[in-house]
């Protein structure tokens, strides 16, 4: 953990949100929507020194947890709690400054968090997935999404879709509007495999919980290279001193007809699975300045370049 | 240029005017006997209200403290039982010890999760009131800083009432003068002037202690909101400084059991979790002095200050009465010698005698 100079935290997340918006994350990612309204939170144009100091993980260079949580529980906290009247805080701006942008920072953080949904750390969520979702199959499907954000790692979304759960020891009930118990434990089971291999997790799913998996994904925002933040080891020459922020996608399933790896940072085949192909692939958003250089590093190594310029 | 420049020195002098009449306006405006007396109310209840605030402020502080000093305990008790639950994984060893331990894994496994994910909801709640006190750490830094502009207000008040006390009085003496000439010049035709300015000179000598009366009265008003003052500013500065270092200790240790997440069942790295629980303690131990010190104001401070200023008002609100008992005196004195002089005046002018200006004075 690092904690950024006051001064840099605007920039810093500002550069952020722009990366998040230009990599557009989908459903195999962590809601991009409550990380736009999470991040903006953080931003001190919106809340001003309130949620300083910005703290980074060191590994992912992310926001640590802590900071994340900050705006959490400003917004619990501030339950049943009256909105200091901005005409008090007006009136004492002359002589403390400071304390006005605090105050002023609480008003307007709380209007931009509203009752949008935040980025969980950890949130294990299932479904049925109904007809017109993508299903073709026969019979019943079940969708369970867990995100989570452990130290060290990016934002990461692990999405299983299995039919017939009914048949495995997963799914304790279904509710009339498709909203599935899972057994005490499953969500554990999954958290604690979130950054193990894919295909093991695949196993597991499919041995010990028993599960008829159709579809299997891993998605991870991160992680977020910049200019003064952490440079990890091996990073190719092109990244350094630039935006560089990763959206990495895994997927297992049986519509993936032909394995691929797209994947530049991770090297070796695929291994094929029992029940589907594999895909690996990687999203770069980084500096305009180093598209060109990025995109023909990435072809080098993998042949599909998937490089997009970042601009803040 | 030149249009520019006039133009310039035209708001100039229209600032200068408006300046000048805001001056005059306010050298005017004496505060009346009735304007005193609702001053006084108005500060006493102000006062009054301000110590109950204050007194809110202290409890809601002491309540938020021992809140985060609960669950701070409730975090160091599971923490301390997850590491006990790893230690006895690890610790035991031998043919029994190993098949006990196999036979009680799965209860253990359970119990370890039942902790980690109460762990995980207490470090929520704990982070959580924490920021409850920070906002609450802010509202009283804004209660001192509106404190510090009353106290300002209060000088700025003593300032301006002895300054319009003075003019009163200087023009007191301007009139005192021109009155010693045309007494001297004894010119029969001066009479009517002369009763103007005697009259205007007792009007301003009134005005004056007027004047003298709200800036005493303002200035026994500015100890007391001093005192409140730096009663709140002393809170924030303490409350600040306890959330600064518990904040810092609870999201230290926070990172280690977020970490844990819901991976109860998976090796937990002891010495992770023991330097995230000596950050506990730490926050802990800043908490309870923090208690101590809430305590102290809750049951010394406060009770004190209540006291101080109850007297202070008391001796202010008599110096008032007997102020403006003196000033009503006056007033009446000088209405009686106006009402005599009027009389003796008509009763000369129906005689036919002419009486110089000294005989009206």
């Amino acid at each position: 953990m690092t904690t950024l100079p006051d001064h840099r935290v605007g920039p810093y997340i500002r550069a952020l949100r722009a990366g998040v918006r230009i990599l557009a994350p989908d459903a195999d990612h962590v809601s991009a929507a409550a990380l736009g309204v999470h991040l903006e939170a953080l931003d001190p144009h919106v809340s001003g020194p309130l949620l300083l100091p910005g703290r980074i993980d060191l590994r992912s260079g992310l926001p640590n947890l802590a900071w994340m949580d900050r705006v959490r529980a400003e917004r619990d906290a501030s339950v049943g709690v009256r909105a200091t009247d901005p005409k008090r805080v007006e009136a004492i701006r002359r002589t403390d400054p400071e304390l006005a942008e605090r105050l002023m920072g609480r008003v307007r953080m709380l209007e931009v968090v509203g009752q949008h949904a935040l980025v969980p750390e950890l949130q294990v969520q299932a479904q049925m997935v109904r007809r017109g979702e993508g299903r073709n199959a026969d019979g019943r499907r079940v969708r369970i999404t867990l995100d989570r954000r452990i130290p060290g790692a990016g934002w990461t979304r692990i999405r299983v879709e299995a039919d017939n759960p009914e048949q495995g020891r997963v799914v304790r009930s279904v509710g009339l509007g498709g909203d599935v118990v899972l057994q005490a434990g499953f969500a554990d089971l999954l958290a604690r495999h979130v950054v193990s291999p894919l295909a093991g997790l695949h196993g597991v799913l499919r041995e010990v919980a028993g599960l008829q998996v159709h579809r299997l994904s891993r998605g991870v925002l991160g992680p977020f290279w910049f200019p003064g933040g952490p440079e990890p080891e091996g990073a190719p020459e092109w990244s350094r001193g630039a935006l560089v922020l990763h959206l990495g996608l895994e997927v297992i399933g049986v519509e993936v007809r032909n394995s691929a790896h797209h994947d530049p940072f991770v090297r070796g085949l695929v291994a094929g699975v029992e029940g589907g192909g594999v895909f690996r692939g990687r999203r770069l958003a980084v500096s305009p300045g180093r598209v060109d250089a990025a995109r023909a590093w990435v072809a080098e190594r993998v042949g599909v370049a998937d490089v997009v310029g970042l601009v803040p | 240029m030149e249009s520019q420049r006039n133009a310039s020195s035209s708001r100039h002098a229209a600032d200068v005017k408006a300046e000048k009449d805001e001056k005059a306006r306010k050298k005017v405006q004496v505060p009346s006997v009735r304007d005193l007396t609702a001053l006084r109310t108005e500060l006493d209840g102000r006062h009054e209200h301000t110590i109950e605030r204050v007194g809110a402020l202290v409890r809601e502080q002491r309540s938020l403290t021992t809140a985060i000093a609960d669950d701070i305990s409730a975090l160091r008790k599971d923490g301390d039982t997850l590491q006990q639950l790893e230690k006895v994984e690890q610790e035991e060893t031998g043919i029994l010890n190993s098949l006990a331990r196999r036979l009680g894994r799965r209860g253990r496994m359970l119990e370890r999760r039942t902790v980690a994910v109460r762990l995980q909801e207490q470090y929520t709640h704990v982070h959580t009131t924490l920021r409850k006190a920070s906002a609450f750490a802010d509202e009283l830094r804004l209660c001192a800083a509106e404190l510090a502009q009353e106290v300002d207000r209060l000088h700025a008040d003593v300032e301006e009432s002895l300054a319009a006390s003075v003019d009163a009085e200087a023009r007191v003496a301007e009139i005192e003068a021109e009155l010693a000439e045309l007494v001297a010049a004894n010119n029969p035709s001066d009479l009517r002037h002369i009763d103007r300015l005697t009259f205007e000179r007792s009007d301003l000598q009134t005005a004056a202690s007027l004047h003298e009366a709200k800036a005493r009265l303002c200035s026994q008003e500015v100890e007391p909101a001093r005192k409140l003052r730096e009663t709140v500013h002393a809170l924030h500065q303490e409350m600040a400084h306890y959330v600064l270092n518990a904040s810092s200790s609870i999201e230290g240790s926070g990172r280690r059991i977020q970490a844990l997440g819901l991976a109860a069942d998976a090796p937990v790295v002891i010495s992770e979790l023991q330097a995230g629980l000596d950050q506990l303690d730490l926050a802990m131990t800043a908490t309870e002095a923090y208690l101590d010190q809430a305590h102290d104001m809750l049951t010394r401070v406060l009770p004190e200050l209540s006291e101080h200023i109850r007297v202070q008002g008391d001796r202010a609100a008599l110096d008032l009465e007997t102020g403006l008992a003196a000033i009503r005196d006056a007033k009446s004195a000088h209405a009686t010698d106006t009402d005599l002089r009027a009389a003796a005046l008509a009763e000369v002018e129906l005689l036919g005698v002419d009486l110089g200006p000294s005989a009206s004075e």
